[in-house]
């Protein structure tokens, strides 16, 4: 007599798949890999600043996704999931590294005191000016942070809307507002210096 | 005059992303309503301060700050190097001194080679003088071998030639037997 098996949960119905479905989820693991990791790493490379932690914020996002295997079934949202996860983790790094950039930014200080380095002070410069920018997107809805760093990074509208799941048409509209709300808040914490 | 347009398709407009006949509806919209190339010119110059300040998030590597951060880090090390540098040091000169000068233990006085004055020089002599012979055997001497045979164990007898004054340590084994020499003088 077979076991009956009642009330599986979504999370549960790949761990009952027959022999085989192991197999198949791991390649589709890999395809994933292999068409986001590159891209995914560029963004929050661009994000946080620093690649090898880019790095790893990507490889705990295709973790997590191996845990969700739910997403096989349905392609279209899974670069929406993908990136909304590792966006909103490379914010989280963002905030956690405010300590880190101001001890940067103080190093930077101390090297244009001592005249250490050709460009220290254009150096020290981009350093703060990118801490400004982090800074603002860390407190932008993650929405509007990953729309302005995905433009920003030359996804078209039409990628942007399939990373973001949004509807290609209102790419424009989201990203005027999205740029509307960045400046205003930067205006707001570091005045008219743009 | 033609529909205004939206702020979503004017920025949009701005950045070429939207199908070839709206793009030159827009175009030609543009050029009888103030309004729409107002809000055009507003998102334009936006999106582009916001690009400005979005393309400093470019990818820096961490190159000038690490100096300060190093040489923060190594000036402890420094420090303490240094320090224990002039402990050993202060260490190592007496204990320097001590192997020079022949320990008294070692010299044979019973001996019947020795001249039985090798200490004379710490009785009645100017203290300067005694330094300054301190000094001369403070330089590294050397035991020069006499055979080719291993020296398990000796003596070490002081011995002088009388009519030269020559000094020497000389060790001796068990069976009497000189096996090693070195000159003091």
């Amino acid at each position: 007599m077979g076991t009956v098996i009642t009330g599986v949960q979504p999370a549960e119905e790949f761990v009952l798949e027959p022999a085989g479905g192991e197999q198949r989820s791991a390649t589709w693991l890999e395809s994933v890999f292999h068409a986001h990791y590159g891209r995914m790493v560029g963004l929050l490379a661009r994000l946080v600043g620093d690649r090898a932690q880019a790095e790893e914020i990507a490889s705990d996002v295709f973790c997590k996704l191996s845990h969700r295997r739910a997403l096989m079934k349905t392609p279209a949202a899974l670069a929406a999931w993908l990136y909304r996860v590792a966006m909103n983790a490379g914010l989280d790094a963002v905030r956690a590294n405010s300590r880190r950039r101001r001890r940067e930014l103080e190093a930077g200080a101390e090297n244009l005191r001592t005249g250490a380095g050709g460009g220290a002070l254009e150096e020290m410069l981009a350093r703060e000016r990118r801490a400004r920018v982090q800074a603002v997107l860390a407190r932008l809805k993650p929405r509007d942070a990953q729309l302005l760093l995905l433009r920003a990074h030359g996804l078209a509208y039409r990628e942007v809307a399939e990373t973001l799941g949004i509807n290609l048409g209102s790419v424009g509209t989201l990203l005027a507002r999205a740029e509307a709300e960045f400046e205003k808040k930067f205006r707001a914490r570091y005045g008219d210096d743009l | 005059m033609s529909r205004c347009w939206l702020d979503g398709e004017l920025r949009a407009y701005v950045d070429r992303e939207l199908p070839a006949t709206e793009m030159e509806a827009i175009e030609w919209h543009l050029r009888e309503c103030d309004v729409c190339a107002a809000l055009l010119r507003e998102l334009g110059s936006r999106a582009a301060r916001v690009g400005v300040l979005l393309e400093a998030m470019e990818y820096v590597p961490a190159a000038a700050p690490v100096v300060v951060r190093r040489a923060a880090r190594w000036g402890p090390v420094l420090v303490a190097a240094l320090a224990a540098a002039c402990f050993v040091l202060v260490l190592w000169l007496p204990k320097r001194q001590r192997i020079v000068t022949p320990p008294k233990a070692q010299v044979a006085a019973s001996a019947p080679t020795t001249t039985g004055n090798a200490g004379s020089l710490a009785a009645g002599e100017p203290r300067r003088r005694q330094d300054r012979q301190r000094y001369r055997k403070a330089q590294p001497q050397y035991y020069v071998a006499l055979d080719d045979e291993p020296i398990e164990s000796g003596v070490v007898v002081r011995v002088a030639l009388p009519d030269s004054g020559l000094l020497a340590d000389v060790i001796y084994d068990e069976q009497g037997r000189p096996r090693a020499v070195r000159p003091l003088n």
